[in-house]
């Protein structure tokens, strides 16, 4: 049951958000005026929060949007923060498109980001990513890859483990006595022992060393992994079908070929992402003379996005100017492991990108 | 006891950990005023609001205040040479459903990190729960019904609040502009609620006497008949601040120098206080531009002048 007081307290809230609940007098000057103080510590906690974005949007055009934002039921957030990135994604698709006022509003959301981010961002040394350790990583990543193709191979059924016992002597959980005596094709031993967090393949201070793994292993398959990316030895999507063992293990072959390479890439240009706290922002002048601005100075006019900024948690004061080299990458790079599962993955289905040979 | 009994009845009546001593002239750690303003020579010691410091996060599925490093870390080195207090500004006590429970934990961690003397809060409500049970905020602080029901509510969460962090507890007087709240025969009004709240808990008074002036003037009363009635000796500490007149009401805007009457008013208080240990000019930091770093000085300046009539230094004495 609700007590009195709570209930009083309710009814004045919500009469103060403009409801039929008020539990005085709503014609009391001291109402009304309490409805009009709540309205301007509103209006004042928004205007406070985007103070850099809007000091740029002319005088009514900012009156409109703050107030918008009120109604909306903004400018209640207890913590400044809060208020801040509310009205910052309020402000970004009400904004003019280029405008300087817009850019500020994605520069402020970005700093927010990054400061967000250097409260927890640890520099750490660049990984060694000459060709030795490239390579080391990409026959890591190849075996770990063939594995999966293999068992995902076994999963879809596809294969007659009756009829085919070559290929079933390589899956890594055949029985040992069902192997063949002779060093197997694909070497699971050597996989499972890279894959050992103990021995991972360097790149983070923890992986193993090419130099140390057995001289004896056989290197990844690349060529065959290149051969099986032609689209003339593409492996056929019906594999129930076999004319003969041969043929079978052939287009298994090439079908597990085929997934490896397709993994080992995504897994290369998953290698690097976006940081969560970065933020590529543009500005359309100078971003020193758009600052000058917000003090009095004349604001340049809105001109072609040549002034790219990056923010992020490691750089001094959080961003620098951007350049066209880091600008061209930082477009080039997938935001996270889901936009590559997805959007990538849609976009070779339409045909808009295709795999570089 | 927990901070959330609403319904507790027999609340003992306490009396909470002692005032650190008299102490002096306090202010806000106001990020955008210069170093040298936070000074022993200008200032006893320094009145932290955490909420400035601190930003809302999901932690484990819940909502925590964390710290911002940054601006908790430029507070810390800017104020670390003077005693502390803290004036909390969202935990809405008075809220029938509850307080917002991150403030406390945030509390906890700040206890540990920056030992603070003494803690305060307003008397207020501002969130309330909507008719589907949602929890709202109001957007401005609301005056509790002096009824006995808010009178328990309150005290037993301030005494909780004393006890969990082994520092005095300080209730604030609020401004408001409502004339006719509810109130209990046995409780009157405001200095009603506050006296029982303060008699329920043991908690101590932290005496805005802006804050008086403002409802003085707006409701038609004397605020130094007022502060005869209002008993003086668990007032732990004061605010001054000034205000400015808006639609006929005077408001408690934090927004200039402190009007004569407050410093009457303070005159009277500090000669009645036993237990005060300071007084704190209040000023909003959108305002600090226009009384500027020198006049800010001057209204510090003169507050501990007024305050060493009544807590004169050996120096004075000679």
């Amino acid at each position: 049951m609700t007590s009195p007081l709570a209930a009083f307290q309710s009814a004045l809230g919500l009469a103060l958000m403009g409801q039929d609940t008020c539990p005085i007098d709503p014609e009391s000057e001291g109402f009304r005026f309490t409805a009009t103080v709540r309205r301007s510590w509103c209006e004042g906690r928004a205007t406070i929060a985007a103070r850099t974005v809007l000091a740029l949007v002319p005088e009514v055009e900012r009156r409109r949007l703050v107030a918008e934002y009120v109604d909306a039921g903004g400018g209640l957030a207890m913590f400044f923060p809060s208020e801040n990135a509310a009205l910052l994604e309020f402000l970004a698709p009400r904004l003019p498109d280029p405008s300087h006022a817009l850019s500020l509003c994605r520069m402020d959301q970005a700093l927010a980001r990054a400061r967000l981010g250097a409260e927890v961002f640890a520099a750490r040394p660049v990984p060694n990513r000459d060709r030795r350790s490239v390579l080391a990583c990409l026959e890591h990543e190849a075996w770990g890859c063939l594995e999966t193709a293999m068992v995902e191979s076994f999963v879809d059924g596809h294969i007659d483990s009756e009829r085919h016992p070559r290929v079933l002597e390589r899956h890594p959980r055949a029985r040992p006595e069902d192997r063949p005596a002779q060093t197997p094709t694909l070497p699971f031993g050597l996989l499972r022992a890279s894959r050992d967090p103990r021995v991972e393949p360097e790149d983070d201070g923890k992986r193993a060393r090419p130099e140390d793994r057995p001289t004896q292993t056989p290197g990844p398959p690349f060529d065959l992994l290149r051969a099986s990316r032609d689209p003339r030895v593409e492996p056929k999507d019906d594999v129930r079908k076999p004319k003969d063992d041969e043929k079978m293990d052939r287009i298994v072959r090439d079908r597990i070929d085929h997934q490896a390479w397709g993994q080992i890439e995504r897994s290369v240009r998953c290698r690097i992402e976006r940081g969560p706290h970065a933020a590529l922002v543009w500005f359309h002048a100078d971003p020193e003379s758009v600052l000058k601005a917000l003090y009095g100075r004349p604001v340049p006019p809105v001109g072609d996005p040549t002034y790219p900024l990056l923010f992020a948690p490691g750089l001094p004061h959080l961003y620098r100017a951007a350049t066209a080299e880091e600008v061209a990458f930082w477009t080039r790079l997938p935001v996270d492991d889901a936009m590559v599962d997805t959007t990538i993955e849609r976009l070779l289905a339409e045909g808009v990108i295709v795999e570089a040979e | 006891m927990g901070l959330h009994d609403h319904d507790a009845k027999a609340v003992p009546a306490l009396s909470g950990p002692p005032m650190p001593g008299p102490l002096g002239v306090g202010f806000g750690c106001v990020p955008m005023l210069p170093d040298a303003l936070y000074t022993p020579d200008l200032l006893d010691f320094v009145e932290i609001t955490p909420e400035i410091f601190h930003r809302e996060a999901i932690v484990e599925d819940r909502i925590e205040l964390v710290p911002d490093r940054r601006q908790f870390d430029a507070a810390r080195r800017r104020c670390g040479n003077l005693p502390v207090a803290v004036h909390g500004v969202e935990l809405s006590i008075g809220s029938a459903h509850g307080m917002y429970e991150p403030c406390l934990t945030m509390m906890d961690r700040l206890r540990q990190e920056w030992p603070f003397l003494w803690y305060s809060e307003h008397l207020h409500f501002q969130t309330f729960l909507d008719r589907d049970g949602k929890v709202m905020n109001a957007g401005v602080p609301l005056p509790l019904p002096a009824t006995e029901e808010a009178a328990q509510l309150v005290a037993s969460r301030a005494a909780a609040i004393q006890s969990r962090y082994g520092v005095p507890f300080l209730l604030e007087n609020p401004a408001h502009y409502l004339a006719d709240l509810p109130a209990d025969p046995d409780i009157g009004g405001e200095f009603g609620l506050m006296d029982r709240i303060v008699a329920l808990s043991g908690c101590g008074r932290l005496l805005d006497l802006h804050n008086l002036y403002c409802n003085a003037v707006n409701f038609g009363f004397d605020p130094k008949a007022a502060l005869t009635r209002i008993p003086l000796d668990r007032v732990g500490e004061i605010h001054i601040a000034g205000g400015s007149w808006s639609d006929g009401f005077y408001m408690d805007g934090h927004d200039g120098r402190v009007p004569e009457p407050v410093w009457e008013l303070l005159e009277l208080t500090l000669s009645r206080a036993p237990w005060i240990t300071g007084v704190v000019f209040e000023v909003l930091e959108e305002f600090v531009k226009r009384l500027g770093p020198d006049g800010i000085a001057r209204e510090l300046e003169w507050a501990r002048i007024v305050w060493r009539r009544y807590h004169p230094q050996p120096e004075d004495v000679a």
